[in-house]
C-alpha cells in the first residue's frame, strides 16, 4: 500500500466513525428520555406512617427493626425568635409501630408547630455512595435511579459513611447493604412505588420529570421546591415542597 | 546465572501483574457493567405484592359509585398488599380491619394534621367508628 491509498483509507474511514458515533448518540438519547422525580408535599403529610409499612412490605425489610428504606420525621417546634432558641422535638418513625400516637406526642405537639418529613434514598445525580463503592457494587441506571448490586456489594460500609441523608442501611438479613429502589420492579411494571400507593394524602408524587404533562411537572413548575442538603453537590431526585429550616438533613 | 534468575523472575512477576491489570480494569464484570445489568435483571423479576387501584376496580367498582370522602386514597393504604387477593379472590387474602385504632391511625388529632378531618379519644370512646361512619361513602 503506498502513501496515498493509505490516506485515501483514512479519509474513507473518518465519515463512518462520525456516523456511528452520531448514531449511537440517537440510541442514548433515546434510552435517556426517562428522568424519574418524587416529588413530596410536606403540608400534605400527616404522619400517619401507611409508607413506611408499605414499603418494608413490599420489600422484605422486616418490620420491628428501627431501620427502614424510608421513614418519617416529625418535628415539633416552640418558636422563638432569633430561632436558634426554639425548642425543637424530633421523633423518627421507622417501623410499624407509630411514635406520633403515642400520648406524650399527642400532649406536646398540640400546641406546637407540627410538621412530619418523610425520607427516603434521594437518588442523586451525582451519588457519594456511587463514587465511595470500591466493588462498582453501586451504579445509576438509564433512568437515573441509583442501584444496589447485592450480588457484588461486600458490605464494607463505605456508602453507610458516605451518605448524607442516612438513606442506606445494612440489611440484617442479607447482610449486604439495602436502600430504596424506587420500587424498580414496580415503576418498570408501570405501577406506582409502594410508598406512593400507600399514602392517603396524596404527599409523595412520583413521575417523570422529563414528560411535560406529568403530575411532577406540573408541581415543580407551580410550586416553590427544594432538596435536602444542597451544599453536598448531590443534585437529589426527591424534591420537597413546604420545607421547613429546621429539617437539616 | 544468579541475574538470570533474578530477571525472569522479575519479568514472571510482570506478566502476572500484567494479566491481573487486564482483568480487574478491563475484562471483570464489575467493569464491563455485566454484573450490573444481571442485577438490574433480578431486580426486575421480584414480584410486587401491592397492586393498583385500576384493577381493585375490575370487580369491585360499586363500592366506587357515591365516594366522596376516601376518593383519592387507594385501597391498599387501608387494607394492605393485594396481589394475592387478586390471583385467590377469596375474602382471607385481604385485610379487613374494622378496629378503632385502624381508623385513628389517620384520624387521631395530633399535631400537623390540619389537612384531614381528625376526632380525639373523648368522641365516643369504646364505639367502633364503622357503626356510624362508612368508610366507603
Amino acid at each position: 500500500m503506498n502513501r496515498r491509498d493509505f490516506l485515501k483509507l483514512i479519509a474513507g474511514l473518518l465519515p463512518l466513525t462520525a456516523v456511528t458515533k452520531a448514531l449511537e448518540n440517537v440510541e442514548n438519547t433515546e434510552s435517556t428520555e426517562k428522568s424519574y422525580v418524587m416529588v413530596i408535599d410536606v403540608n400534605k403529610c400527616i404522619g400517619c406512617g401507611n409508607c413506611v409499612v408499605a414499603c418494608k412490605t413490599e420489600n422484605d425489610v422486616p418490620l420491628d427493626i428501627p431501620i427502614s428504606r424510608t421513614w418519617i420525621e416529625g418535628y415539633s417546634v416552640d418558636e422563638e425568635i432569633p430561632v436558634s432558641k426554639s425548642e425543637v422535638r424530633k421523633q423518627v418513625l421507622s417501623t410499624s409501630k407509630n411514635p406520633f400516637l403515642d400520648d406524650d406526642w399527642i400532649k406536646n405537639s398540640k400546641d406546637s408547630k407540627t410538621f412530619y418529613v418523610p425520607k427516603l434514598c434521594n437518588h442523586c445525580v451525582n451519588a457519594p455512595c456511587v463514587n465511595v463503592c470500591p466493588v462498582y457494587a453501586r451504579f445509576y441506571t438509564k433512568e437515573g435511579i441509583v442501584l444496589v448490586d447485592k450480588e457484588t456489594c461486600i458490605g464494607c460500609k463505605y456508602c453507610i459513611v458516605a451518605c448524607p441523608y442516612g438513606a442506606t442501611f445494612l440489611h440484617p438479613e442479607e447482610e449486604v447493604t439495602d436502600k430504596c429502589t424506587f420500587c424498580y420492579h414496580r415503576i418498570k411494571r408501570g405501577l406506582q412505588p409502594a410508598c406512593v400507593l400507600a399514602c392517603p394524602t396524596g404527599a409523595r408524587v412520583f413521575g417523570d420529570i422529563n414528560d411535560e404533562n406529568s403530575e411532577v411537572s406540573k408541581l415543580v413548575r407551580e410550586h416553590r421546591v427544594s432538596v435536602l442538603r444542597p451544599e453536598e453537590g448531590t443534585f437529589p431526585r426527591v424534591l420537597y415542597i413546604g420545607l421547613d429550616s429546621y429539617v437539616v438533613e | 546465572m544468579k541475574g538470570k534468575v533474578i530477571i525472569l523472575g522479575l519479568i514472571f512477576a510482570v506478566v502476572v501483574y500484567l494479566v491481573l491489570f487486564t482483568y480487574v480494569f478491563g475484562f471483570s464484570p464489575i467493569v464491563t457493567e455485566e454484573s450490573q445489568s444481571k442485577w438490574v435483571e433480578i431486580e426486575l423479576s421480584k414480584k410486587p405484592k401491592f397492586s393498583d387501584t385500576g384493577i381493585c376496580k375490575e370487580c369491585h367498582y360499586n363500592l366506587y359509585l357515591g365516594m366522596k370522602n376516601h376518593s383519592t386514597v387507594n385501597c391498599e393504604a387501608c387494607h394492605g398488599p393485594g396481589v394475592e387477593h387478586t390471583i385467590k379472590r377469596s375474602k382471607d387474602t385481604i385485610e379487613i380491619n374494622r378496629t378503632r385504632d385502624a381508623c385513628l391511625r389517620c384520624h387521631l388529632d395530633i399535631g400537623g394534621r390540619n389537612v384531614i378531618e381528625v376526632v380525639n379519644e373523648t368522641h365516643n370512646p369504646g364505639i367502633l367508628c364503622v357503626v356510624c361512619h362508612n368508610p366507603h361513602k
